[in-house]
């Protein structure tokens, strides 16, 4: 346990034991701000896929409603909402065909 | 207040790894010691999984380095934002520490808006620690007496989180692409069963390319 904490601990400090608080050097510079946005990307593939087969379909199926908000306005909380109640919806309307 | 809109998705969480640990063996002192040193959900999971099939201790540390090694592209971006908001080397040190997949993308997503004073960077990575050791505990000592989270749809707050987090960085066409291609290709890996490979190498592969090859984006 003590391993992996002190393993956890060192790649989050590495970053700060190599640049002491200057600018990161150029190739590094130019990924970071690309970086939210792909890992964005990644997060969003991945924490809708990598679930139980019966649970990927309806979160599936609640990303529509979440991802339709955006066109309306940028927010993560509306998502967030949005995707939350159409699955307590889909769970409520047929939790036998549906899945859990 | 950005870091307490987590709250559904990081809490129950926090509350089956709790939970998860002490069904595996843990003592609820280890499950906490655990979140609060380790402090990265996937690693945890994995290293209470491995350890419960009497792996050694060796192998869940690099089980965690490897999960973990994500960490030190998003300290690196933190510290950076951390640089220009004027941090100290020991409060660099605490954003350093509290790096988080879910901390790192509401720091960048307030840092499109306007850069973040360095009392919020903090306080987001800290109340996201606060929330998951406290949400372990409860799970460690009451995991059984709790109520499901499923029926009220609250599963799902990290992923719609990250809808709404892909949405808010995707603000330029480039970028809504570069957004996009992560996805697919994310999905594609998960699909076929290398979701570690997803996690790990698209977000740092598709940054470095399009820094290279896009830099003025």
């Amino acid at each position: 346990m003590f391993g992996a904490g002190l393993v956890s601990v060192a790649i989050r400090l590495a970053p700060e034991a190599w640049l002491r608080g200057r600018a990161p050097p150029g190739p590094l510079a130019r990924a970071l701000p690309w970086l939210p946005v792909v890992m964005a990307g990644a997060f969003v593939a991945v924490l809708h896929l990598d679930v139980a087969a019966d649970k990927r379909a309806l979160y599936l199926i609640a990303a529509i409603p979440a991802g339709l908000t955006l066109l309306w306005v940028r927010s993560f909380y509306l998502p967030l909402v949005t995707g939350a109640v159409t699955l307590a919806l889909l769970r409520w309307w047929s939790p036998g065909f549906l899945g859990p | 207040m950005q870091a307490f809109t987590l709250a559904p998705g990081i809490v129950p969480l926090g509350l089956l790894f709790g939970a998860a640990a002490v069904a595996a063996g843990f003592s609820p002192a280890a499950a906490i010691a655990l979140s609060a040193l380790v402090f990265a959900g996937g690693a945890q999971f994995a290293t209470v999984g491995l350890v419960a099939t009497g792996a050694t201790a060796l192998a869940a540390t690099a089980l965690v380095f490897l999960i973990n090694s994500r960490y030190f592209l998003l300290s690196a971006a933190t510290l950076d934002l951390g640089r220009q908001s004027g941090a100290t080397p020991f409060s660099r040190l605490a954003l350093a520490l509290g790096t988080v997949d879910e901390s790192f993308a509401l720091q960048a997503a307030w840092a499109k808006r306007a850069l973040p004073p360095l009392a919020g960077l903090l306080a987001i990575p800290f109340t996201l620690w606060v929330l998951w050791v406290g949400a372990t505990a409860v799970g460690a000592y009451l995991g059984e007496l709790l109520p499901a989270v499923e029926p009220f749809g609250l599963d799902y707050a990290l992923p719609g989180i990250f809808v709404g987090l892909l949405g808010i960085f995707a603000d330029t066409k480039p970028r809504l692409y570069a957004g996009l291609a992560a996805l697919g290709v994310a999905a594609a890996l998960t699909l076929v069963g290398l979701t570690l490979v997803a996690v790990l190498l698209v977000p740092p592969l598709f940054a470095f390319a399009l820094g290279r090859w896009a830099p003025g984006e």
